[in-house]
């Protein structure tokens, strides 16, 4: 069996701005990979994508303990760097429109573990308004209580296309 | 999506100078995934070096370019050649929450006409302490089979973290 272990499967479904995928980390795994792909908004008006965390109850956590780093690499003009720290809200995972759409692997770190604050980075490609971009990206949540999801949130044009598969890296020991 | 078969893991629960995993044996892509790993003191690099028969190498033949992403300041670059390792983890710190956390894919690893080959992902906080992780590649440059990695701290020993090696079928 492969250490690779697909946890869940979440497509959007409807017209929506937010996807929430809660309870999706356990304590059986400690680092988790992600993948998004197709991510389209409804319209042709082009938006971004953000993360933010959930916490154990399914709440999003929206206190501004997050710091994010990241470098978008666009096709067409010059890079450019995006941090911030103490946000409420986490970074952008990539910006999309339609019919191109979004697509990125993201990992994430330590969401079950108390001691450890939950880190992610991600890198996506995309292409929104033309112009094909990917953005590498760090973040942590500056929290050691227990993370059990994540949501993504376009800020203003919804989504109506994308799917989110989580997998945990199985760990055997002895 | 590809799967994962374990091949190696070390857990640090208690302090130690350093880890070797090793059991690269096949021309397969493998993928070393590390977390939660702390230094006993503050502020120490974590050292990597390829082993040749379990032994890590030693010689000067570690070349390595990379982007840090930082909160603090303006990115920057990360390079060094003929290094006698990988120069890649910087700063580690050790206060509460805070953790370094990996991932590497490695190539070439088994062959014995060519270099070994890495890329690297990182995330994790600095002694500072701000958010960090240096994000590209690596090679050593020595056309001879590795069978492993080895880290160590630039000082002192690693109290915690998981490093586990996988080979990509």
């Amino acid at each position: 069996m492969s250490n690779l272990r697909l946890i869940n499967e979440t497509s959007v479904s409807g017209s929506v701005n937010t996807l929430e995928v809660p309870y999706v980390f356990t304590s059986d795994f400690d680092i988790y990979k992600v993948t998004i792909k197709d991510w389209e908004t409804a319209s042709t008006t082009a938006d971004n994508c953000y993360m933010r965390f959930i916490d154990n109850s399914g709440n999003i956590i929206t206190t501004a303990t997050i710091d994010f780093a990241g470098l978008g690499m666009i096709a067409t003009t010059s890079f450019y760097e995006s941090k911030n720290t103490n946000q409420s809200a986490g970074s952008i995972v990539f910006g999309s429109d339609n019919p191109e759409g979004a697509n990125a692997v993201m990992y994430f770190f330590n969401p079950m573990n108390t001691n450890s604050y939950t880190f992610s980075m991600h890198q996506s490609a995309e292409i929104k308004n033309n112009n094909f971009t990917s953005i590498k990206q760090i973040q942590v949540l500056k929290q050691t209580g227990l993370v059990s999801g994540f949501s993504l949130t376009n800020y203003v044009s919804p989504v109506d296309k994308g799917t989110v598969r989580v997998y945990g890296l199985r760990v055997d020991n002895g | 999506m590809g799967k994962l078969v374990q091949v190696a893991t070390n857990t640090v629960t208690s302090a130690v100078a350093s880890v070797t995993l090793t059991g690269i044996n096949s021309d397969d892509v493998y993928m070393i995934a590390m977390n939660n790993i702390v230094p006993v003191d503050n502020s120490r690099n974590l050292f990597v070096r390829v082993t040749k028969s379990g032994t890590p190498d030693t010689t000067s033949n570690y070349d390595v370019a990379g982007k840090q992403l930082r909160t603090d300041t303006t990115f920057s670059n990360s390079a060094s050649t003929n290094s006698d390792k990988f120069l890649i983890h910087f700063n580690q710190g050790n206060l509460t929450g805070e953790a370094n956390n990996i991932i590497y894919y490695l190539y070439n690893f088994n062959s014995s006409s060519e270099y070994s080959f890495i890329t690297f992902e990182e995330t994790g906080f600095n002694s500072t302490p701000n958010l960090m992780g240096n994000q590209g590649g690596g090679v050593h440059t020595v056309a001879s089979a590795s069978d492993g990695v080895h880290f160590y701290m630039s000082a002192g020993n690693i109290a915690s973290g998981t490093f586990t090696l996988y080979r990509v079928v």
